[in-house]
């Protein structure tokens, strides 16, 4: 990155914005989904793998390649999050349109009309993406586990080997690169698509798994995040291309443990839909406990059943069944504990 | 996510290439569950999941039984029963259409699989499961099954269960049928399984036991306080309506949420007594050991559907087995499809289930779907025809003063057939009010009646599933 402040402070306010703009769309629209399947953690596993041989692919691919896959990849991504906006033609047409006068910015030479267009379809792609896996399920142990196996990932590509830099020298100024441009000075101000996703995914995921105040935690150190690793990127303390999921993926690691260690629990998509509350209720005494506390009278251990409410005997039979219909018929429609004495 | 999509793919192209195998099913029934529990609905398209297909498409549905026809003969190749029919007849299986399938593959009677089981099975079958009909017909039948096909089975099940029936891991199902009824058992306790619900095999025991067992609390982490499912017969849920209501039983004593029953008639006079005493919904379906999984479900309207991807469905006429015409009575006949059965393979089985033809074009939600009447009852000869059991059991189990389940029989001709009823007390006025309701109901007899004894009755009443009665040792050790 060739910091500036203005470009710093861009890059800060474009995650912030990003991340208003997907928690926005989290709670307001609702993707379809396919009629069964959630995700599992094999699925995390292709999908860490195809994440990790990815760059190393398109890099044998010729550029012309590597642009038609991510610019149909991104077409796709466009039309599904657009589709519950603008109905599924409207969207189809958008997403052809955006792609298409991508593509021609880039015919034409138009460098920054290309960035410009490949940061908005990006933009739109990661925002519906990242909302397809929470919706579609996806955990906040999933997106965890995820980003601790790529921040590792990161790391060696980035900084240990000279794999990303090639990765970005190989699409640098293709259309649909799979990079938020923010300054095309160079070397240019780039946000890689893989950060983007993370750094979005975890809010959302905090936020369907433990609420909102999870969420918005989420949303602030992935921000912090980023404005620290600019900031010492532009201070020189780190190199233009620095692995930010190196430092994001054990802090989102962090706050999972964090929100998992005070007692929450996380909520599947129907339980956030319907307001289910994360904590972990704290421990009832259990009528089992209370009905076991409870003494018989003398001479009552006569091998029949007795109906017990809040430590209390109020129904009598000689099987379960008959001792709750007792207790029934003496007026308690609560369904009772029964058990039998013995000696 | 991703293994969902695969099994739907190798589902599919099992269907195309005519044998289900059953990893896939077994895989999208589990994935099903999993997705109730986060999402608590499926997604879109339901319908496309296995057994819920809703083709409205002529074509589709033609292609369809031509090719699942043409598979299920030459599958029937393989056993000797059919061999030796096809050599017989000339039969090429390549040559059978839905077209002139009815002309050219005779039908199959009840006798034939009761007389030689195993003739029906595929020389390249591995039988695992001889299920037997509980034989209240006329002696038990047996079918052989695989594991596959069992596999496929708690599949489908598991996935009915879910979408149709509701059914959850907080549920908790109490299976009260005869343990002879071995299908049903193992099918219900896998779906139960794969479900994550309780299962609770009580099985058909004194029906005042069953109904403590019913009402007892169960205090289960995760469970509903109490049973919520109730699987039995029609006639062992009579016998139970019979008991509760005798002895004071109310709907608040049950956590009871829904009741299925299947086997046997079930009448409209029985659902709404047994909904009175239990609170709880009560639905039926219609399935046969011998005919699995092409069984059907009842539309909004209470026409009796057949879903077209498990078998192919004809209403034949019982005296010639020639098609039925709109509003007459007719005799079930279904061929299951080899794609799901590999085992015991039948080609145009009569089941002997009586039903009336449907007359004008369906208004039902389920339209699309061949359909008949409810059932009737069972084919013995004319007098099944013109006083069906399902019209005898409407107006005797309306009535509180004849016990539960009914006894009864039928003598005469078809003329002038007379209703013989077992009864507490016989007398005058319950002889009037039965006669009352015959008329109101359309029924024509020669007359109605009363026996105070079953044994009385001039001939001995059609046995009931509920008759497979099971000893239990619930009150040992009681003192009262």
């Amino acid at each position: 990155m060739n910091l500036t402040l203005p470009t710093f402070l861009a890059v800060v306010i474009y995650v912030a914005l990003l991340l208003l703009l997907a928690t926005i769309y989290l709670g307001r629209i609702d993707l379809p989904r396919p009629p069964i399947g959630v995700y599992l953690w094999s699925d995390i596993a292709v999908m860490s793998v195809v994440l990790i041989i990815a760059p190393l692919g398109y890099l044998a691919l010729p550029t012309a390649a590597v642009a038609g896959i991510f610019g149909l990849v991104l077409a796709v991504a466009l039309q599904f999050t657009l589709a519950p906006m603008l109905g599924g033609r409207r969207a189809t047409l958008c997403a052809l349109a955006l792609c298409a006068a991508t593509l021609v910015g880039w015919l034409i030479h138009q460098q920054g009309l290309t960035a410009v267009l490949s940061d908005l379809v990006l933009t739109i792609a990661v925002i519906g993406v990242a909302n397809l896996w929470v919706q579609g399920g996806m955990r906040a142990s999933h997106v965890a586990g995820l980003a601790g196996l790529l921040s590792g990932y990161d790391l060696v590509a980035t900084s240990l080997t000279s794999l990303m830099d090639r990765f970005v020298s190989h699409v640098d100024g293709l259309p649909f690169a799979p990079m938020v441009v923010l300054s095309t000075t160079r070397p240019p101000v780039e946000i890689g698509l893989g950060d983007l996703l993370m750094v979005v995914l975890f809010p959302l995921a905090a936020t369907k798994a433990f609420g909102r105040r999870a969420g918005q935690v989420a949303a602030y150190v992935a921000v912090i995040t980023m404005a620290v690793i600019a900031l010492m990127i532009w201070a020189g303390l780190l190199p233009p291309y620095s692995p930010l999921l190196a430092v994001l993926g054990p802090l989102i690691v962090a706050q999972y443990v964090f929100w998992r260690k005070r007692g929450h629990r996380e909520r599947t998509v129907g339980q956030w839909r319907s307001g289910t509350s994360s904590t972990i209720p704290p421990d009832q005494p259990s009528p089992l406990d209370a009905a076991l506390l409870v003494e018989p009278a003398e001479g009552r251990v006569t091998g029949a059943w007795f109906a017990i409410i809040d430590g209390a005997v109020v129904g009598e039979g000689t099987s379960p069944g008959l001792a709750r219909r007792s207790a029934r018929e003496a007026g308690h429609l609560d369904v009772p504990v029964v058990r039998q004495f013995w000696t | 996510m991703f293994g969902s999509a695969v099994s739907q793919v190798r589902y599919g192209f099992g269907l195309l290439r005519g044998r289900v195998r059953p990893q896939p099913l077994s895989r999208i029934s589990r994935d099903l569950v999993r997705t109730l529990a986060e999402f608590g609905t499926p997604g879109e398209d339901a319908a496309l999941l296995p057994g819920q297909g809703r083709v409205a498409d002529a074509g589709i549905l033609h292609a369809q039984a031509a090719r699942g026809l043409r598979a299920t003969a030459k599958a029937a190749g393989r056993t000797a029963y059919y061999r030796r029919v096809f050599e017989e007849l000339g039969i090429k299986p390549d040559e059978l259409t839905p077209e002139n399938w009815a002309q050219r593959v005779p039908v199959t009677p009840k006798q034939a699989l009761r007389g030689m089981p195993a003739a029906f099975v595929s020389d390249r079958a591995k039988p695992s499961l001889m299920a037997m009909t509980t034989g209240t017909t006329g002696g038990p039948t047996v079918v052989w099954f695989s594991a596959d096909e069992l596999e496929i089975f708690a599949g489908l099940g598991t996935i009915s269960s879910s979408l149709a029936e509701g059914l959850r891991a907080r549920d908790v199902i109490a299976y009260a049928n005869s343990s002879r009824a071995s299908l049903t058992l193992l099918s219900a306790a896998a779906l139960a399984e794969r479900i994550g619900a309780g299962f609770v095999p009580l099985g058909a025991i004194d029906p005042a036991l069953t109904l403590e067992h019913l009402a007892a609390p169960l205090m289960l982490p995760g469970k509903a306080p109490q049973i919520t499912r109730l699987l039995c017969s029609p006639s062992y849920l009579a016998a139970l309506v019979g008991v509760a209501e005798a002895e004071g039983w109310q709907p608040a004593d049950f956590g009871l949420e829904r009741i299925q029953v299947g086997g046997e008639i079930f009448s409209e006079a029985l659902k709404s007594r047994a909904e009175a005493v239990f609170g709880a919904g009560v639905h039926t379906g219609y399935m046969t050991t011998e005919i699995m999984p092409a069984g059907g479900g009842y539309c909004a309207q209470g026409h009796l559907h057949f879903p077209p991807e498990f078998g192919y469905v004809e209403f034949l006429r019982p005296d010639t087995w020639e098609p039925a015409d709109p509003g007459e009575i007719a005799v079930i006949v279904v061929t299951p499809y080899s794609a799901y059965r590999t085992c015991t393979t039948l080609l145009r089985y009569a089941t002997g289930d009586l039903v009336r033809v449907l007359d004008g074009p369906l208004t039902c939600e389920l339209a699309s779907l061949s359909a008949c009447s409810d059932i009737l009852g069972r084919h013995t000869g004319p007098l099944s025809i013109a006083v069906p059991a399902r019209s005898v059991l409407e107006l005797l189990e309306s009535e509180r003063a004849v016990p539960l389940p009914t006894r009864y029989c039928l003598t005469g001709d078809a003329e002038g057939p007379l209703l013989h009823v077992a009864v507490q007390r016989s007398t005058p006025a319950l002889l009037a009010r039965l006669e009352d309701r015959a008329k109101h109901l359309g029924l024509e007899f020669g007359g109605i009646v009363l026996h105070e004894r079953v044994h009385d009755l001039p001939v001995a009443p059609t046995p009931l599933r509920s008759d497979l009665r099971e000893h239990s040792f619930d009150r040992t050790g009681v003192r009262p």
